[in-house]
């Protein structure tokens, strides 16, 4: 690098230029604003799981889709603010009903709790507001499909009831009134006494995975495979 | 406080931003944490708003240091860039500091979740500004 304290030369500009400079600046940052605008709501041509697929409430009140004689249990702690959580719905969910859970061979019970940040305790609270509605499933939907496009608030969460047809008048006095928050918090106090640090934490058959000290979810497919034929033998 | 010093900092702050902005895109570009805990960066890292055509905002934020950095360099270097240092540098900073200010407002309004790294970046970026405007304010 050359001499740092020479004399300013071409420096001394008339704030005119910087007034370009400024508005050149506004201008760069509108587009990249705009551009990085994320398009609107999300939806499915179907919302929620097919028709054809069991559902039901455990005993101790979580819900479930399958055969309730299903051989294999997959218990799955999700979180409807977590990432990682949209990317299992994304990319494993649907290939799990289809294969596993519609062909009886595997329940999937949901075990919505609340740790992950802000948005998590009103994103559960507005699908525990609609599983009360009897929409547990297609509420999850969509909030997880537009995770990250829609702010997690009141506004945002009667869209999505009024998308799946919900009486939203009862949607949202449940959910003004937090009528599940104390629910979500225990539920969610409780999985971490059970040792339940992240989400999703899927416990198959039993067997919790991720593991302690694992970072990374197994191939679910493979360990339900083994899993549904220790359960048969 | 003179220049040099000033430009130093400037530099320093640039240096930090690239670490920052590197330790970012490689948590975009591995992903290997397939598991939420308790914590934000990958809530935000992973949202929508993380990329603008289809390059993450982590990458634009390397390059931006990066430029910014090379043109502190060059600034006593003959030639246009080094005849208008400082003016580009205030340019791309107020740039910095103006998209920085929307992804925090996305990050505490519409994700909800604070990433302390994206935040770092913010405070960098801003810091840097001040002191291009300092520079300026004293060249003038």
């Amino acid at each position: 690098m050359a001499k740092s304290n020479r004399p300013a030369k071409g420096r001394s500009q008339p704030w005119l230029v910087y007034g370009g400079i400024v508005a050149i600046a506004l201008l760069v940052t509108a587009v990249l604003v705009y551009s990085n605008f994320p398009g609107g709501f999300s939806s499915d041509a179907q919302i929620g799981p097919d028709a054809s697929v069991q559902r039901g409430l455990t005993g101790n009140g979580y819900h479930y889709l399958g055969d309730e004689d299903a051989p294999v249990t997959l218990v799955l702690y999700e979180d409807f603010a977590c990432p990682n959580c949209k990317i299992f719905f994304t990319v494993t969910e649907e290939t799990l009903i289809e294969q596993y859970v519609a062909t009886g061979k595997v329940l999937l019970e949901s075990r919505p709790i609340a740790i992950v940040n802000a948005g998590s305790l009103p994103a559960g609270e507005a699908v525990l507001c609609a599983a009360d509605q009897g929409y547990f499933w297609e509420y999850r939907e969509l909030i997880f499909l537009n995770q990250g496009n829609l702010p997690y608030n009141r506004n945002s969460f009667k869209l999505i009831a009024d998308r799946i047809g919900m009486d939203t008048t009862s949607f949202l006095k449940c959910y003004d009134d937090h009528v599940f928050r104390d629910e979500l918090q225990q539920d969610s106090i409780a999985a971490q006494q059970f040792g339940i640090e992240g989400t999703p934490t899927l416990i198959i058959a039993g067997e919790r995975f991720p593991k302690t000290g694992e970072t990374s979810l197994p191939d679910v497919f493979e360990v339900l495979d083994q899993k549904y034929s220790e359960a048969t033998e | 406080m003179n220049d040099l010093l000033l430009k130093r900092i400037s530099i320093g702050l640039g240096i930090i931003g690239v670490i920052d902005t590197v330790y970012l895109s490689w948590i975009k570009f591995t992903s290997t944490v397939a598991i939420c805990s308790v914590g934000d960066c990958s809530a935000v890292n992973s949202s929508s708003y993380s990329e603008i055509f289809g390059i993450p905002i982590a990458i634009l934020g390397l390059a931006a240091y990066v430029v910014i950095i090379a043109i502190h360099l060059l600034e006593d270097q003959e030639g246009w860039i080094g005849d208008n240092a400082l003016m580009l540098i205030f340019g791309l900073t107020l740039i910095g500091v103006l998209y920085s200010a929307y992804l925090t407002y996305i990050e505490l309004f519409i994700l909800r979740a604070i990433c302390p790294y994206c935040v770092l970046s913010a405070v960098a970026i801003t810091l840097m500004f001040g002191v291009a405007i300092t520079r300026m304010l004293r060249e003038n």
